[in-house]
């Protein structure tokens, strides 16, 4: 079975105008990387993990249950981001490079890269799991009047 | 500041080290001292990593008086999203600073700060932001005062509060704290504010 590596280097050479392909755990974890991008790979991780999670969150409060593909379209380059169950694949090109190509190629990439996906789902969990918080959430008392504002009911709270 | 329409609106941002307790004292904040009546959204919006840290931020829109909208962030401690975590401070009215007070988090502590003073000093209109500093997990053992921690990490301007996000302690205060500071802001400004 060929390496994630191989994979996204296999759709930069087939699909004309790609200049990048980035593949990222669903925490910004760089996984794979080829082609040209001038950004540390962590950085870039973790703008595209947030921007996902951002569509992701929009998606939430639009009641749809997850976000599939964002496409960017900047003055230079073109991107797409296609989710996949453990991340998601990045695609990289050229203005010139028609975007339903590169949606294409996104969707198809994600079929190949699921199952080796599969594989890194332990060392993300490692690398973030020492980091939790919880607090018991306590519901409010939909009773109560509107106060004036926040800081008078404060301070009023706080005189007794 | 941004007005919208009819509306103001102000951000304020929790920002400190991983761990510190910002998520935990804006969950306080916003579950136990925020009147539901004011909240604009019944739970507090997250966009987490998948297991359970904050991967941007933690966002909680309050309506602190009438058409003037608050919306409280807390960024990310996690050194590995710093990338993001500065994007978060733009365009920031307030700033809690929450200090993890652990000993064995002074330097983290530092280096933070300077990342913040970098940004004060670099992002267009943060250095007029207020700040209150909150000194956390005041209920641990090995923890340094909070006067020592003002001197040596140079906090001393602003205000202050030895706070536990746990158990919510001095988390108001805090909040009146700065919730002064913005209304006299506002009242500055011009804007008719209680």
């Amino acid at each position: 079975m060929k390496s994630i590596g191989e994979m996204i280097k296999g759709m930069l050479e087939s699909v004309p105008g790609l200049i990048a392909a980035v593949v990222i755990d669903s925490d910004g974890i760089p996984i794979a990387m080829e082609g040209k991008i001038d950004m540390e790979p962590e950085d870039l991780g973790a703008m595209l993990a947030s921007a996902f999670q951002c569509y992701q969150a929009l998606g939430d409060g639009l009641g749809q249950f997850y976000c599939e593909l964002v496409t960017a379209e900047f003055d230079g380059i073109n991107v797409a981001q296609q989710m996949m169950p453990r991340g998601s694949l990045i695609l990289v090109a050229e203005k010139s490079s028609p975007m339903g190509v590169v949606r294409v190629a996104a969707r198809t990439g994600r079929q190949a890269l699921n199952e080796a996906m599969e594989t890194t789902a332990e060392a993300r969990k490692r690398f973030m799991e020492e980091h939790k918080l919880r607090l018991p959430r306590i519901p409010g008392d939909p009773g109560k009047q509107r106060p004036v504002s926040l800081l008078t009911f404060l301070e009023k709270k706080k005189k007794g | 500041m941004k007005i919208v329409g009819d509306r103001i609106y102000l951000k304020l941002i929790f920002f400190g080290t991983a761990l510190a307790g910002k998520t935990t004292a804006l969950e306080w904040l916003f579950y136990h001292a925020i009147p539901d009546e004011m909240k604009l959204v019944k739970e507090l919006r997250q966009v987490k990593t998948s297991f359970g840290q904050t991967l941007l931020f933690d966002f909680a829109p309050i309506e602190i008086s009438q058409n003037i909208i608050t919306r409280m962030f807390s960024a990310t401690g996690q050194d590995y999203y710093k990338g993001t975590r500065t994007k978060v401070l733009a365009d920031s009215d307030g700033i809690f600073i929450v200090v993890d007070s652990q000993k064995n988090q002074l330097e983290n502590n530092r280096l933070i700060l300077q990342e913040l003073e970098k940004c004060r000093k670099e992002m267009d209109g943060l250095a007029e932001a207020d700040i209150v500093v909150m000194y956390n997990k005041n209920d641990l053992d090995e923890t340094f005062p909070m006067d020592f921690l003002s001197q040596n990490l140079g906090l001393k301007q602003w205000e202050g509060f030895s706070t536990c996000a746990l158990t919510g302690e001095n988390l108001e205060d805090a909040l009146i704290s700065m919730l002064r500071k913005l209304t006299e802001k506002l009242k500055v400004q011009g804007f008719n504010v209680e």
